[in-house]
């Protein structure tokens, strides 16, 4: 099996190898990712396939030889979400407005401002948030609002109780939105 | 709807992140129950450990129906003739005929006209030191003091010697001559806890018998010599 960087040079040579060989490599680990947010076969099958034409596009410019796998995932996530939104009557979307409801908590301010916010700012704020939690905090929160896990999920995987898990994203949520205000975040 | 668009903005999030929870492998935490039940295993062997080693301390010799050693079952122990070398003849403190009478009448001893029966002697080896214990029942004839007429008493002596002589480990003497005369007066006291280690175990004259025999005197029921001076057996009687 090619290395990232090998994979990543096909893409620059226009080699559909490069495809092959990225889904050889991480077609698994993706469609586990939209199987999380969509769990419909149908549909995870399409956002895997968009998610390489997608890759195939952005690549060149981009070099993501170092961050392979989170520059995949990061575009799966976002597709299917997309999906999900598109779908509003589907039961998948049910957890989708849960977990935004649930990450709303977070900030305190009426939808009207929302427009202002810019989001990839905000997420640089989260990341340096949660990089000072405890891995076991840190990975609660990732698979719940990154991930789309369910808390039976996340209690297997981080073998916890779920009521454990259900209390430690209470907390961190209240954490975070103290650390967004401390940040300037008056959202 | 702001938590939306921060679920969807939340794509963005560092690299790191996403790499880390991908391959998150929960660390294995030391399971307190684990340690309970191994601490709880080790106590357990400990219990049985200690309680077969206190058993097995206990089974080196026999107790008699009244709870004392049965001395022929010490380990080591040879059981010889009463006619030997068994009894300390050590004389002790030596009263004037007046001030023995009123030491016996006043201290906490027993005394007792009676007959000696189940005498058992045995000595063992120690190094250089050899132990004598012997126990044996008094039939009590008359109870001059401090003790029940109908009863029959157990009573013991300890005696110890070093290539041959006297060795008073604990102070203790007997001078009794149940050898040669079974029937006589004997000046008995409750037999004392003070422990003698006799081949790395520990024994006591009250493991033996409730009394210790501190002298016997060659008596007629009426009288007795002592040192020369013949002393009422009433004189002793307690008050």
């Amino acid at each position: 099996m090619l290395n990232d960087k090998q994979i990543v040079n096909l893409y620059f040579e226009r080699n559909e190898e490069g495809i092959r060989q990225t889904s050889l490599k991480y077609g698994f680990r993706l469609r586990n990712i939209a199987k999380g947010i969509l769990n419909n076969d149908e549909e995870v099958e399409e956002c895997e396939n968009n998610t390489y034409i997608q890759a195939w596009n952005l690549i060149p410019p981009n070099d993501p030889s170092d961050y392979f796998f989170p520059f995949l995932a990061k575009i799966i996530r976002h597709i299917c979400l997309d999906v999900c939104k598109k779908n509003r009557s589907k039961k998948r979307y049910v957890q989708y407005i849960e977990l935004s409801k649930e990450l709303e908590e977070c900030l305190s301010s009426p939808n009207d401002v929302d427009e202002q916010i810019d989001y990839i700012e905000l997420c640089k704020t989260i990341s340096n948030f949660l990089n000072t939690q405890t891995d076991e905090k840190k990975f609660i929160f990732l698979r719940r609002y990154w991930f789309f896990d369910n808390i039976c999920e996340i209690a297997k995987k981080a073998e916890l109780s779920e009521s454990k898990v259900k209390a430690t994203l209470h907390r961190l949520r209240n954490e975070l939105k103290i650390y967004l205000q401390k940040e300037g975040y008056v959202l | 709807m702001k938590g939306e668009n921060l679920l969807l903005g939340m794509t963005h999030i560092d690299n790191n992140l996403i790499d880390f929870a991908e391959s998150y492998k929960k660390r294995k935490r030391t399971s307190y129950k684990a340690i309970l039940s191994i601490a709880a295993s080790f106590c357990l062997i400990m219990s049985i450990v200690m309680i077969f080693a206190t058993n097995s301390h206990k089974q080196k010799y026999e107790l008699g129906e009244d709870g004392k050693i049965n001395i022929l079952s010490i380990p080591g122990a040879i059981q010889i003739n009463t006619s030997d070398k068994v009894f300390l003849a050590g004389e002790g403190d030596i009263y004037t005929p007046e001030d023995f009478v009123n030491v016996q009448k006043s201290n906490g001893s027993t005394i007792i006209y009676g007959s000696a029966k189940n005498v058992k002697t045995i000595n063992v080896t120690d190094g250089d030191l050899t132990w004598y214990i012997t126990t044996f029942e008094i039939d009590v004839i008359d109870a001059i003091k401090s003790v029940d007429e109908s009863s029959t008493i157990k009573a013991t002596s300890i005696s110890c010697y070093e290539n041959d002589k006297p060795h008073f480990i604990g102070n203790l003497s007997s001078n009794i001559m149940i050898d040669k005369n079974t029937t006589g007066l004997f000046l008995l006291k409750s037999a004392p806890t003070d422990e003698y280690e006799i081949n790395g175990e520990k024994y006591s004259a009250d493991m033996f018998a409730s009394y210790y025999v501190m002298r016997q005197y060659e008596c007629d029921g009426k009288s007795f010599d002592y040192y020369g001076t013949t002393i009422e057996v009433d004189k002793l009687r307690s008050p």
